[in-house]
């Protein structure tokens, strides 16, 4: 059964914030969706690998090829500064 | 005349309209019908008038005219478009310019398609009702208390309501076909590496496949040629994509076999879709077609696999919505974390924010085993399965979906339950084989029935057959287009 500091915990992981107000109808509705995820571990599996479509690594030469410019870069980001993106001090003293 | 396509461009080619007319004309039905259908999130009037006048300039000099060119269309809001805004219908991308375009819409619009506008879908694709969407559902042109589905509902709401002549999806668990069968259209969901998905938002990588939504399969496989070619820029896009031959798709079906998983007709199925769909089998006998009785008993554990293993995919993919270098960003924080954090508690939906706490729940310590190594077991053993029946026939038949359209508002009832709708249609995509979508009826209500045809990898050619064979055989017409040429 799923608790309410599994799912804190887990947010935390995802990087979302659950409000208290929010946590219990959240842990029920996560548990619903987990008892039914669960169902496959009833299942029995016995298998041939036979005719399948097998995934083929696509490499490619480590060669320098044009890129975007600069500010078409940034044109998406809210925060950009003197080219380069923005964001909060990470690290503090 | 179901065949859109091959009209419009008979009528552009004979001058009977010129392909700015025909934009004008297209612009003004979206204008007048998408306060009903809330199809569309944009509409690219002048972008579609501007390619519309130099389509008109081929034709007036004798040009020839490429497959697609000057035929209006519309993009799934997913699909990138350097210039175009694209949202995914959610707040976290509401202003994103993209600043390339899908190699998708790039093969499209060298070919002056018309691209008449964005429309919509449920939030990253991530819903069966559309409903999803930062801009409210789609409706469906059969009947406005009903959802176009999902989650490429604005799609198929504009190609059944006329107002579009064809349009692009994706399909990660059935977002094409789902909608294409509630809707009384075809659905395509391609070869998993068919169509390249470079420039498509990603939502599960191993999933995710474009496709078009058509009035015909004639159409469908029009489009479909036009899409389907190795693409360097897409990793998983395969070198043995194959053509459709449009002209083998009239050919007698006497010699085939068809497969019918017997699960598929038990448990859920509602009356009126296995009467239609029954009836589209029988149809297939009398036309001289083999039908042969499959089993899976492992079927009914492909939902739970497809949404552990799609989950798993999305909090992955989502990770990258930070707030940094693109989309939405909060404003009040005191850090870094609590920036990416708010942001993205804000930004996303709910559902969204369900199924990337699913996702890493599979995914973190002490549960990976149990769910995510599990799931992609049977996922082997899923492909296994189809491999083995697909030795034995050409095809397999199943309903697209269980019921027909939901009423709007059904998918806020119990997740579970809408998850379930997607019985039909995820074995597909767990498997990455080709599957369509071809109407075989209707319900009590008057709503569409849709029956879908599984075909081995790359078979894009035998179901798109079988497909146009069973059409021209019910001869179930479309809605009645806005554009009537």
């Amino acid at each position: 059964m799923v608790t309410n500091e599994e799912i804190r915990k887990i947010a935390k992981l995802a990087k979302l914030y659950v409000y208290e107000s929010e946590l219990e109808e959240l842990t029920k509705s996560m548990a619903s969706i987990i008892e039914f995820a669960d169902t496959i571990n009833n299942a029995s599996y016995n298998f041939n690998n036979t005719n399948t479509e097998k995934p083929v690594n696509a490499t490619r030469e480590d060669e320098l090829v044009p890129s975007y410019a600069n500010d078409e870069i940034l044109s998406n980001c809210k925060t950009a500064r003197e080219g380069f993106f923005y964001i909060a001090k990470s690290v503090r003293r | 005349m179901k065949n859109r396509i091959e009209l419009i461009r008979s009528a552009l080619l004979s001058k009977e309209i010129s392909c700015t007319e025909l934009t004008k004309k297209y612009i003004a039905a979206i204008n007048a019908e998408n306060k009903n259908l809330n199809a569309y999130v944009l509409v690219c009037e002048d972008t579609a008038l501007t390619t519309a006048a130099k389509v008109d300039k081929k034709i007036a000099a004798g040009e020839k005219l490429m497959p697609l060119e000057g035929i209006p269309m519309t993009l799934k809001d997913n699909i990138c478009t350097k210039g175009i805004k694209t949202t995914c219908c959610s707040k976290m991308l509401e202003d994103f310019t993209p600043i390339y375009n899908a190699t998708v819409w790039e093969a499209l619009n060298t070919q002056n398609a018309i691209l008449l506008g964005k429309t919509n879908m449920d939030e990253f694709a991530m819903g069966s009702s559309s409903e999803t969407s930062v801009f409210g559902g789609s409706l469906n042109p059969y009947n406005t208390n009903y959802v176009a589905g999902g989650s490429s509902g604005g799609v198929a709401s504009a190609v059944g309501g006329g107002i579009a002549a064809y349009g692009l999806g994706s399909d990660t668990g059935g977002s094409i076909r789902q909608p294409a069968s509630f809707c009384g259209l075809v659905g395509l969901k391609p070869t998993y590496g068919t169509v390249s998905r470079f420039g498509l938002i990603a939502y599960a990588s191993s999933f995710d496949q474009i496709g078009p939504i058509t009035a015909s399969v004639r159409d469908c496989a029009a489009v479909f040629n036009n899409l389907s070619f190795y693409d360097k820029n897409d990793a998983t896009s395969s070198p043995k994509t194959k053509k459709v031959d449009i002209s083998k798709l009239n050919a007698d079906i006497k010699s085939k076999r068809i497969g019918v998983i017997k699960e598929f007709f038990t448990n859920g199925i509602k009356a009126d879709v296995k009467k239609a769909v029954l009836s589209a089998i029988e149809k297939y006998r009398e036309l001289g077609a083999e039908i042969i009785e499959l089993s899976m008993p492992n079927i009914k554990y492909s939902v739970p696999v497809y949404y552990i293993l799609a989950c798993a995919e999305a909090s992955s993919n989502l990770g990258r919505y930070d707030g940094i270098r693109y989309g939405y960003k909060t404003t009040n924080y005191n850090d870094l974390n609590e920036m990416v954090c708010k942001t993205r508690s804000e930004g996303f939906g709910r559902e969204v924010q369900h199924r990337i706490l699913l996702g890493t729940y599979v995914l973190s310590s002490g549960y990976y085993d149990a769910y995510y190594k599990k799931a992609q077991n049977l996922r082997q053993g899923l492909k296994s399965a189809f491999a083995e029946a697909l030795e034995n026939v050409d095809a397999i038949i199943t309903p697209t979906v269980p019921s027909t359209a939901f009423e709007l508002n059904f998918s806020a009832n119990d997740p579970v339950e809408t998850y379930m709708t997607d019985i039909c249609t995820v074995p597909a995509n767990i498997t990455g084989l080709p599957a369509v979508s071809v109407p075989c009826g209707f319900d009590d209500k008057g709503l569409p029935v849709g029956v879908q045809l599984i075909g081995n990898y790359f078979a894009e050619e035998t179901i798109l057959h079988l497909a146009a064979k069973l059409e021209d055989a019910l001869a179930i017409p479309v809605l009645k287009g806005v554009i009537s040429l």
